[in-house]
C-alpha cells in the first residue's frame, strides 16, 4: 500500500512537470518591423514633424493633424463639430498615444468577439453602439479611459478625430484603420491594426 | 420489481449517452443521406444536357454602378449621393431602352456595351436587389433588434460563405451548387468526371455530401510536377499494385484516380485546344472601353475554359466526351472590394471616374460574358447553359471619398439563351439615404433572397418543386420560390 502511494506521488510529480514545461509561456521575440511598417512610421513621423502647432478640429486632440494641403481627393475629409449640449459628456482629449488608442479599441472588439462568438458588425456607429451595450447582454466594452471617443456621429474616432474604418474580414478578423495625422483615408500615413 | 436490477452507475450512463448522441447524430444524417439518395432516383429521368455556371465576383461588386437608373429624378438622385467620385454622368450610361412596370428603366456601365447587345437580344436579365436574408426584412425591422437578420452582415468571409450555402441562418455544411449535385448525380452514374467542377479552387458553393468538387486550372486538369514520360508510367505501375496496409491503399487509389482522370479530362479537350476553334474569341487581355491600360483576364480564361469542358461534357463517350448531363461550373475573379481608388477621378481628371479599378472589372465582365455567351451559340448549346453572378455583397450607395464600402442588397446578371432576357427582375431600391430600402448609410436591404434567386436556377436545372425545399430549406419563409426569370 505504502508503495503505490510513493508510485502514485512519482507519477503526479512527473506529470506535473512535464504540464510545467507544456503550458510554460514562450519567451517572446522583439518584434521585427516589415518594410512597410517602416515606411508607415516614417511617413506617421515626417507628418507630425510637419504639423502646425495646432490643428483646428472639431474634437480637440493632443496629436496634431498634419498639413492637409495635398489633398488627393475632395470630400475626403469630415467636418466634426462638438456635441451639443446635453449630448453624452466623454473626455475630447486623450493623452495616449495613437496606437496605444488603438490597440485597446482592438481589445474592446475582440473582447465582444470572445464573449458573442463573433465581432461587431455594420458601419462604425452600429459597431460602437454595440461596443457601448447595444448587445444581446448589454455589456458595455466602451472605455473612455482607454482613450476611446465618439463624434456627434456617434462613430468612434482616432486621437486625430477621424471616424476608425472597420473593414469586416470575416467574423473573427477585422482590420482597424486610423487615417493617421494627415487625416486622410488610404494614405500612407494611415494606421492599420488587425 | 429489484431496483438495482434497473440501476446504472454514473459512468455507464455516460458512456450510454455519449453513444446515443454519437448514434443520434449519424441516424439523422443518414435519413438526410436517404432523402437525397430517394429524391436522386426520383429525379433520374433527365435525358438532357444543362449546366450551370456560377461567376463569383469576390469582394463585394458595386452594382450601384452596374445597372444604373436613366429615370431623370432617380439618375439625378443617384448623381447626387454619388458625386464627385463615383457617379457616372448619364450622357456615358449604355440605354437598354427597358421600362418596367414600376416605370424604371435601366441602363449600364459605360464599359459594358457586350452586355447591352445580350440585354437587347434577350439573352441577358437582372436581378435587382438580391441578397442574404432569413426572413424578409423592412428598414423598421431591421432597426428592430426583435427581428431575424443574416449573422455577422457586412463581414466578407460570412457573406461569402452564405452566398454559397444559401442556407444563411445554419452553419456550413454543404454549398447549393453541392446540394443540387448530389441529388442529379445519379443521372449519370458512369460519368468520368465530377458533375461538380471549379476554375477557382475549393468553394463552398460546389461542396456536397456525395459529389465531390474537382478543380481544374485554365489550361486543364491539375497534373503532378516534373512527372511524365516513363516516370510517370513507373508511377502508374507503383500506384497499380495491391497494398496490405488499407490507408496505403487508399491513398494509391486515390492518387491513381486523380492521374488518370486528369488524363482523360486533358484528352476530352484537345478537340478545342486551337484559339481559332471559337469564332468569337475569348480575350487574353481586357481593355476598358472607357480607357485605362490593358490587363490580363483571369474570367476570360477561365469561362473559356468552362466553355471546354461543356464541350467534352456534352460529348458523347463514343466521340471522345464524357457523355454527361448535368454539369456545374464555378468561376471566380476578385478584387470588387474597392475602398479606395475605385475610379481614378480627381479634381483635375473629372472624366476619370469612368476609368479604373471597377471600370476594368467591368469591361472584364462584359468582354467575358459575351465571348461565352456566343460559345455557347456556337456549340448549339445556348439554351443548355445558363450562367449568373454572385458576390459576397453590393456596396454603400454614397461615395467614402475614394470607393464605396460594404453594403447588402446587390444587382446581378444571369445569361443564357433559355433566360426570360431584356428584362429586370426584383425591385429597385429607393436611391435615398435613411430611405425605405436603406439600413441607414446606403446599404440596400434586398428586398429578395438569394434562396429565391438560386431556386429558381436550380428549378431550371432540374431539381423538382418537391426536393426545392431539401436543396434550400429556408426557401419557403418567402412567397415567391420562382422568380420567372428562366
Amino acid at each position: 500500500m505504502k508503495k503505490n502511494l510513493w508510485e502514485a506521488l512519482a507519477v503526479l510529480v512527473f506529470f506535473g512537470v512535464l504540464a510545467y514545461f507544456f503550458f510554460k509561456p514562450e519567451a517572446t521575440k522583439p518584434p521585427v518591423a516589415t518594410e512597410k511598417e517602416l515606411r508607415q512610421a516614417v511617413a506617421i513621423q515626417a507628418a507630425l514633424a510637419s504639423a502646425p502647432a495646432k490643428a483646428v478640429t472639431a474634437i480637440e486632440s493632443n496629436f496634431p493633424a498634419a498639413n492637409a494641403s495635398e489633398k488627393v481627393l475632395p470630400n475626403a475629409t469630415q467636418t466634426f463639430v462638438p456635441a451639443p449640449a446635453g449630448a453624452r459628456q466623454l473626455p475630447e482629449i486623450t493623452t495616449l498615444e495613437p496606437l496605444t488608442v488603438q490597440e485597446n479599441v482592438r481589445t474592446a472588439i475582440r473582447n465582444y468577439g470572445q464573449r458573442f462568438g463573433g465581432n461587431p458588425v455594420g458601419s462604425n456607429e452600429e459597431i460602437t453602439r454595440a461596443l457601448s451595450g447595444e448587445n444581446p447582454r448589454q455589456v458595455n466594452y466602451f472605455n473612455a479611459e482607454a482613450g476611446m471617443r465618439v463624434n456627434q456621429k456617434g462613430e468612434l474616432v482616432d486621437v486625430w478625430g477621424v471616424a476608425f474604418f472597420f473593414h469586416q474580414l470575416s467574423a473573427s478578423q477585422m482590420e482597424i484603420r486610423s487615417a493617421g495625422p494627415d487625416k486622410l483615408m488610404w494614405t500612407l500615413d494611415d494606421i492599420v491594426t488587425h | 420489481m429489484n431496483d438495482k436490477n434497473i440501476s446504472i452507475s454514473r459512468r455507464d450512463f455516460i458512456r450510454r449517452a455519449a453513444c446515443a448522441a454519437v448514434g443520434t447524430a449519424a441516424m439523422t444524417s443518414a435519413i438526410r443521406d436517404l432523402r437525397f439518395m430517394n429524391a436522386a432516383v426520383a429525379q433520374t429521368n433527365i435525358m438532357d444536357y444543362k449546366a450551370l455556371v456560377c461567376i463569383f465576383l469576390a469582394g463585394g461588386n458595386d452594382s450601384n454602378n452596374m445597372i444604373l437608373p436613366t429615370v431623370t429624378s432617380e439618375y439625378n438622385n443617384y448623381a447626387a449621393i454619388r458625386t464627385p467620385v463615383l457617379a457616372i454622368p448619364s450622357s456615358a450610361i449604355l440605354s437598354t431602352g427597358y421600362t418596367d412596370n414600376a416605370g424604371h428603366s435601366y441602363g449600364l456601365h459605360p464599359a459594358c456595351p457586350q452586355l447591352q447587345t445580350l440585354f437587347a437580344e434577350g439573352k441577358l436579365a437582372f436581378q435587382l436587389n438580391t441578397g442574404t436574408l432569413v426572413y424578409p426584412l423592412t428598414r423598421s425591422q431591421y432597426q428592430s433588434s426583435l427581428y431575424k437578420k443574416p449573422p455577422q452582415l457586412f463581414s466578407h468571409a460570412d457573406q461569402v460563405t452564405q452566398w454559397q450555402t444559401s442556407i444563411v441562418d445554419q452553419p456550413a455544411l454543404t454549398g447549393w451548387g453541392g446540394r443540387c449535385a448530389d441529388l442529379l448525380n445519379a443521372v449519370q452514374p458512369n460519368a468520368p468526371i465530377s458533375l461538380s467542377v471549379s476554375l477557382a479552387g475549393a468553394n463552398t458553393f460546389e461542396v456536397g455530401n456525395i459529389v465531390s468538387q474537382y478543380a481544374v486550372s485554365t489550361s486543364g486538369a491539375i497534373s503532378l510536377q516534373g512527372v511524365s514520360g516513363a516516370r510517370l508510367a513507373a508511377l502508374t505501375n507503383i500506384l497499380g499494385l495491391s497494398y496490405p496496409n488499407l490507408q496505403a491503399q487508399a491513398y494509391s487509389d486515390v492518387a491513381e484516380h486523380s492521374i488518370n482522370t486528369g488524363s482523360l479530362l486533358n484528352n476530352a479537350i484537345t478537340a478545342t485546344t486551337n484559339a481559332n476553334y471559337w469564332t468569337t474569341p475569348f480575350p487574353t487581355t481586357v481593355t476598358s472601353p472607357t480607357g485605362g491600360s490593358a490587363f490580363t483576364s483571369s474570367l476570360s480564361a477561365q469561362l473559356k475554359m468552362v466553355a471546354r469542358l461543356i464541350e467534352a461534357g456534352n460529348r458523347a463517350v463514343a466521340n471522345g466526351g464524357f457523355g454527361m448531363k448535368r454539369q456545374i461550373f464555378f468561376c471566380q475573379v476578385g478584387g470588387y472590394d474597392l475602398h479606395t481608388g475605385q475610379t481614378t477621378y480627381t479634381v483635375n481628371n473629372p472624366n476619370n471616374v469612368l476609368v479604373g479599378p471597377h471600370a476594368n472589372l467591368m469591361a472584364e465582365l462584359s468582354q467575358g460574358m459575351f465571348a461565352f455567351q456566343r460559345a455557347m451559340e456556337q456549340l448549339g448549346l445556348s439554351n443548355k447553359v445558363t450562367s449568373f453572378t454572385s458576390s459576397d455583397f453590393g456596396r454603400t450607395f454614397p461615395c467614402n471619398g475614394q470607393g464605396s464600402d460594404h453594403g447588402w442588397g446587390s444587382h446581378h446578371f444571369i445569361l443564357g439563351g433559355a433566360v426570360h432576357g431584356g428584362q429586370a427582375y426584383g425591385k429597385f431600391p429607393t436611391l435615398a439615404i435613411n430611405g425605405p430600402d436603406d439600413t441607414s448609410t446606403g446599404r440596400w436591404i434586398p428586398t429578395t433572397a438569394i434562396d429565391q434567386y438560386f431556386a429558381t436556377l436550380a428549378t431550371w436545372f432540374g431539381v423538382d418543386a418537391s426536393n426545392l425545399g431539401t436543396v434550400f430549406p429556408n426557401l419557403g419563409r418567402f412567397a415567391t420560390p420562382n422568380l420567372g426569370f428562366i
